[in-house]
């Protein structure tokens, strides 16, 4: 996507950041309200894991996972799980819906302008991906008794690569397909499916 | 009247299509403006190259001494846009639309108030799917209007509303420039210009035909009037013919039918009331916009009208030169 050349900024600041926090207020309202895209966002692998973390094979240590149990191995796929999940499924539709329907257009003839409302739904995102890592690990803890990862910071580094990486791809999808459902379609196919979770990511192409 | 809107020798083409040829026009501060034109005319590229939104290729616009691709910034604080077919999220409400849009503006209006002149107060908290087609042109109207804005272009406003909530939306419009906004209505309804704009320009294939008031661009269409009376006692055809201003006179039964220009009525009644000749039933049809936009507009809708009725002469070939205005 590309933004207009910075045409806001004889904008006083407080303006400006005053419709961003608006903005991010509101994609996060929108977010939350439209009840299929937490539910996939952050209901889905928490699904995973709780269900993942009842069967009793996945807790035992394996000797080809170094003493590791299944469970143990399988939260940072969950992870990874969360993040493309919201950066492939769910955020490519919703600025492919926004152009479709002129939203962004309508913010080009405003002082706000399209790229801040791309701003603030990646600050959506962000806080959301962070929220699910969080309340994965806090559960994967608490009820199933997986120990946390050893390298705090290098799990975070990891992980918020691994979003950079596919909110990357999640925007070059929002910025070539023309409609929402094509773009919708085209997340389906390549976001991250690991055995356990086709069938749902299959039925589940939310937003 | 200084110029809000100062548009000289617009020129814009996609690929080999010009969309807009050597337009210009200006707008003074305070009016309704119309830009009239049939479906694909360039009205849209017109306006939208005003707007900012697209590049003109050649020519010169000028918004608020304002030129609206270098100071943008500037501009989208004073002109508001309502755009032809602009949405919203589907699950957003009008209020938290209207106060997420004031955020935006140095100095917005109070959208609570404009909520009320509006007439959507009541719909404050519904999601804007669930709002009728009147209602979301209401929120959009209000959302050219949040920022408190010297210049308004609306496109397309009543397209696909039904006449009550049309005639609604007219209202207010005139409401909104009586608070001293000045209008840009883009419209391919006859009626709508008519009743609203105070000049308008007519726009086909891209240049501009006419500009005027509606009255003006009406009176450019000749044989005007048709004037249909009973007369009391029977007269001479040739009283009422050898008159300058009546080019027909014919009888339909007992009925008389005159066509003529300009004042034909006036010199029709005087001659007939030095008759002693009484004009009963006496019933005017005046050339409506309509018929000057048709006549204007050259031979797309000239030859549709005629294919549509065969039995009609053709009309005089009415269409000025292009460059005329």
């Amino acid at each position: 996507m590309t933004s207009a050349p910075a045409p806001a900024d004889a904008l006083p600041a407080a303006v400006r950041r005053s419709a961003l926090r608006h903005l991010t207020r509101t994609e996060l309202t929108l977010f939350l309200r439209e009840r299929a895209r937490p539910i996939a966002a952050v209901g889905v692998p928490m699904a995973l894991l709780v269900v993942f973390g009842e069967v009793p094979f996945y807790n035992q240590p394996k000797a080809n996972f170094g003493g590791q149990t299944l469970l143990e191995v399988y939260v940072p796929i969950l992870i990874a799980l969360a993040v493309g999940m919201l950066s492939l499924n769910i955020l490519p539709p919703v600025l492919a819906g926004y152009r479709e329907r002129g939203v962004l257009r309508r913010l080009r003839t405003t002082p706000a302008g399209p790229a801040r409302v791309l701003a603030a739904q990646l600050i959506v995102d962000a806080a959301v991906e962070a929220v699910t890592v969080l309340l994965l690990l806090a559960v994967a803890r608490l009820a199933l008794h997986v120990s946390l990862p050893r390298q705090p910071a290098g799990l975070a580094l990891a992980a918020a690569l691994a979003a950079l990486a596919l909110i990357a791809m999640g925007l070059l999808v929002a910025a070539c397909v023309p409609r929402t459902r094509r773009a919708r379609n085209c997340c389906a196919r390549c976001a991250p499916r690991p055995p356990a979770s086709r069938c749902w990511l299959r039925r589940w192409p939310p937003g | 009247m200084p110029a809000v809107i100062d548009v000289q020798r617009l020129h814009k083409r996609y690929g080999r299509t010009v969309a807009v040829d050597e337009v210009s026009f200006t707008v003074h501060e305070g009016e309704i403006f119309g830009i009239l034109g049939p479906n694909g005319a360039g009205k849209t590229t017109t306006v939208e190259c005003v707007e900012g939104l697209r590049a003109a290729d050649r020519g010169r616009i000028s918004v608020l001494g304002l030129d609206p691709r270098r100071d943008r910034a500037e501009l989208t604080e004073r002109l508001g846009v309502q755009l032809q077919d602009g949405q919203l999220p589907a699950q957003l409400r009008v209020e938290e639309a209207l106060e997420l849009y004031s955020s935006f503006y140095r100095a917005p209006a109070d959208w609570r108030a404009l909520l009320e002149t509006l007439g959507i107060a009541g719909q404050a908290r519904t999601r804007f799917d669930r709002l009728s087609g009147g209602q979301k042109q209401r929120l959009s109207i209000a959302l050219a209007l949040v920022g408190g804005p010297q210049v308004a272009v609306l496109d397309e406003l009543t397209t696909g509303l039904d006449p009550q909530a049309r005639r609604d939306t007219w209202e207010l419009i005139e409401q909104v420039r009586s608070r001293g906004v000045t209008i840009v209505l883009v419209t391919h309804f006859m009626e709508e210009a008519e009743r609203l704009c105070d000049r308008i320009a007519l726009i086909d294939s891209g240049r501009v035909v006419a500009i005027g008031t509606p009255a003006a661009l009406t009176e450019r269409v000749p044989s005007a009037q048709r004037i249909q009376f009973r007369p009391s006692v029977p007269f001479d055809d040739r009283l009422l013919a050898d008159l300058p201003e009546v080019t027909a006179v014919t009888r339909k039964g007992e009925l008389v039918v005159v066509t003529g220009t300009g004042n034909a009525l006036n010199a029709v009644v005087s001659v007939l009331a030095r008759n002693h000749v009484i004009a009963e039933h006496l019933r005017l049809e005046q050339a409506s916009l309509e018929d000057a936009f048709v006549a204007l507009t050259g031979n797309r809708s000239r030859d549709a009208a005629a294919t549509a009725r065969p039995g009609s002469a053709p009309g005089p070939d009415l269409r000025p030169e292009p460059n005329q205005e």
